[in-house]
């Protein structure tokens, strides 16, 4: 036990703490309880709006479902990624199984990492909405009892199927030559299935819906332990209580033992290497590049190496391709819903709309990520190495917006194409797609740059920790929701004083300024920040 | 070529990692820089090669000063960390084309360096094979073969022995003898004193981020032994 809890200790230290600045503490505590406030304003006032509805109704629990679900979604989402890096890619797999450590005990204390983060996800997202629970309808004391346990209990499900579902990657991933490419379209494809089963949830619902006697029947149907906290919370049922505390803690006792069984033999197949051998031993390939080719080459095989990164972060690109693709097949369909008397839109209308709202998609998926954001940090180790290289700091940042561009803008043009075809855009307004197709994805890139210059993350133990846990790629999503929304608001407020010609000539212009004001900080603060990191 | 003059480094605003440190490195000269752990041998190092800023002092390589002109001091110059951390998803050929391109280096020239050193430190067999693959010493060899590959004049190696087994360990020795006969010159730390003592030219020893001495080898060690000097200034307390 005392090993657990050291290893535990160990392992956490310095990893909770997402937000720590290098002897900056301050800074450091006020970014953190900012963004921790702030998400807890953000569930406790969409939990007010739902629930103040339903309390005449005595259906405020509903609420209480609702984000119990989402959390669930939530945290299996992060767990598919985490648990490839954190139980089979860690850096200290070679230190830890070296060490008079049962593997089982390793696999525990990772589970324990994975859970810990969990809860700290639960207390930021659920505790608003059962404080406002508590507010409107002063439930008893059993009430307070069996939300803890719930909470206790919630996300140990989620981590077993997300640890199933990436040992399952993992699993297929090593039966290929190129592992890691293989890791990554095994990764995209469970994603993509989560987005098509969200896509299909309406009709999933319905059917549920025509199935369930009630309410609870139904939320049971989706989530039985979702259904039985609700059930408990309106009446104590000591057969239903052990019934919730069963059904989690058994299947996860289960899979740790059997997950323990195997868990060495998964992480010593993942870290056989593929090697490119070439079957002359002559050095045939000594070739010369620019500095810049070369970096990019450099970025792209960097990025390409990691697949959390990868699966990460190309959602928004092939988003954007299936989302032009899926109009092609289903044009009449929208058109039908836009000009339905509860949209009401003309056909005139949609046209002259139509553009906006392509760029308004591109702002949106640009906001679900960032490429640069955990580029500087992903560096790592290797980062004395590059800074003592004879190259300007400029080059270096330019190859990795490179990489952002080239990642994104092709994917964004080819959705452009075929939605200007789609929807027989003509004139200025084909200028202002294409253009923003360019610009609004290099003015990702360089904001994510910024950011992660300003708050690095060398030190790691899994790539993981960079992509989805550091304070750069944070601040980063949570950047790019704030400034979306504001692009978009400030574009319908402008809509309607000025003409749409005029409009797209302010925001092409407003555009290409951010992106030289951006450009000019990079090269100065930017090159400063990048001499300055160590 | 190498002028260190008064360099100060300080870590978080606080501890003087390197204080008031002076060197002079000339051309055809081998400069080994010793001392215990934590003294502030790589932290010089890291200042020496601008991966570190530093407060205070100055660095000259050739004439020009580093905090001025860093591309071209970087230029002439070589590294080798004690730990090489090498783009594991690259091959080893890979790697090190990728340090030529940075370095600019003629195409004709390095596929000269990179057949002769490869065939000297025995890895050309391994050069088109992830590096991921690699053991600590090929890494080594591979980061030491890209940093020669570009023809440095100035060769800065931390801890270069640790990893690299005996023929290499007396190769890498003969590559800088010759390259200080061709008027460069090699810095260098170590912790294996008797090789300090036979192949430099110069030694310093520095403590708690201080010199405590330096100058021609035969003038410290005197009738003593490296070893000996050493272990008299290290337990030396203030």
């Amino acid at each position: 036990m005392k090993k657990i809890f050291s290893l535990l200790k160990a392992n956490i230290k310095g990893n909770l703490n997402i937000f720590k600045i290098k002897g900056k503490k301050n800074i450091s505590i006020f970014l953190t309880t900012f963004v921790i406030l702030y998400i807890m304003y953000i569930a406790y006032f969409y939990s007010e709006q739902l629930m103040i509805p339903l309390q005449p109704l005595g259906l405020s629990y509903i609420a209480l479902t609702l984000f119990s679900i989402a959390i669930v979604i939530l945290l299996f989402m992060r767990e598919i990624n985490n648990s490839q890096g954190l139980l089979f890619d860690a850096q200290d797999n070679d230190l830890l199984f070296s060490m008079p450590i049962k593997k089982s005990n390793i696999l525990i204390v990772r589970i324990i990492k994975m859970l810990l983060f969990d809860y700290i996800l639960e207390i930021i997202f659920f505790i608003p909405v059962l404080i406002k629970y508590v507010l409107l309808n002063n439930p008893s004391i059993t009430f307070y009892i069996v939300s803890i346990i719930f909470l206790l209990l919630l996300p140990l499900i989620p981590i077993i199927i997300a640890c199933i579902v990436g040992y399952i990657i993992k699993s297929i991933s090593i039966l290929f030559k190129r592992k890691k490419l293989a890791q990554i379209i095994t990764s995209l494809i469970f994603v993509f299935l989560i987005i098509i089963l969200s896509f299909n949830i309406g009709q999933i619902f319905d059917n549920l819906v025509a199935k369930a006697t009630s309410i609870n029947d139904l939320i049971s149907k989706i989530y039985l332990p979702i259904g039985l906290y609700v059930d408990l919370i309106n009446k104590l049922d000591i057969l239903k209580l052990i019934i919730l505390i069963v059904i989690s803690i058994v299947p996860f006792i289960l899979f740790i033992l059997l997950f323990s069984k195997y868990y060495d033999k998964i992480i010593n197949s993942s870290k056989e290497v593929t090697n490119k051998k070439i079957k002359e031993n002559k050095l045939t390939k000594i070739t010369s590049h620019s500095i810049i080719k070369t970096l990019i080459i450099k970025e792209i095989k960097n990025y390409f190496s990691i697949p959390i990164y990868v699966v990460n972060t190309i959602l928004s690109p092939i988003m954007a391709l299936i989302f032009s693709i899926a109009l092609i097949f289903k044009y009449d369909g929208v058109i039908s819903t836009l000009t339905s008397p509860e949209i009401g839109l003309t056909i005139s209308q949609i046209i002259e709309y139509s553009p906006y709202l392509f760029i308004a998609i591109i702002v949106v998926l640009l906001s679900i990520s960032s490429i640069t954001a955990s580029s500087i940090s992903l560096e790592g180790k290797r980062y004395p190495l590059l800074k003592s290289l004879p190259i300007k700091e400029k080059d270096i940042f330019l190859s990795k917006l490179l990489l952002n561009d080239i990642i994104l803008i092709p994917a964004f043009i080819i959705s452009a194409l075929i939605y200007i075809v789609i929807f027989k855009i003509y004139n200025i307004n084909i200028l202002f797609i294409i253009i923003s197709c360019i610009i609004l994805p290099h003015i990702n890139g360089q904001i994510g740059l910024l950011i992660n210059l300003r708050f690095p993350k060398l030190k790691f133990n899994s790539e993981m920790e960079v992509v989805k846990q550091s304070m750069s790629v944070v601040i980063c999503v949570f950047g790019n929701m704030i400034l979306a929304s504001l692009l978009i608001y400030s574009f319908i407020r402008l809509m309607s004083i000025v003409s749409p010609s005029i409009l797209i000539i302010i925001y092409l212009l407003g555009t290409l300024i951010i992106l030289l004001i951006l450009n000019k900080i990079l090269n100065s603060y930017g090159v400063n920040r990048f001499k300055e990191i160590n | 070529m190498i002028e260190i003059k008064n360099l100060t480094k300080i870590y978080n605003k606080s501890k003087r990692a390197v204080d008031n440190l002076s060197l002079k490195i000339n051309s055809g000269e081998i400069f080994a820089f010793i001392g215990p752990n934590g003294a502030g041998k790589t932290t010089t190092i890291k200042c020496l090669m601008g991966i570190l800023n530093f407060e205070e002092g100055e660095i000259l390589i050739d004439h020009k000063s580093l905090k001025n002109e860093p591309l071209n001091c970087k230029k002439i110059m070589a590294y080798l960390p004690d730990n090489p951390e090498l783009y594991e998803n690259l091959t080893g050929l890979e790697f090190i084309n990728f340090i030529c391109d940075m370095y600019e280096t003629p195409i004709e020239e390095r596929k000269i360096n990179i057949n002769k050193y490869a065939d000297m430190f025995k890895i050309n067999e391994i050069l088109n094979d992830e590096i991921s693959s690699y053991s600590h010493g090929m890494k080594q060899k591979v980061a030491l073969i890209a940093a020669l590959s570009h023809n440095p004049k100035i060769l800065v190696l931390d801890e270069p022995f640790v990893g690299l087994d005996p023929a290499s360990v007396f190769d890498l020795k003969k590559v800088m003898k010759e390259l200080v006969k061709n008027g460069g010159c090699v810095f260098f730390s170590t912790h294996i004193l008797e090789v300090a003592e036979k192949l430099c030219d110069k030694v310093a020893i520095i403590k708690d981020g201080k010199i405590v001495t330096s100058g021609k080898m035969q003038d410290v060690v005197s009738d003593k032994s490296l070893e000996k000097v050493f272990l008299e200034l290290a337990d030396n307390k203030e």
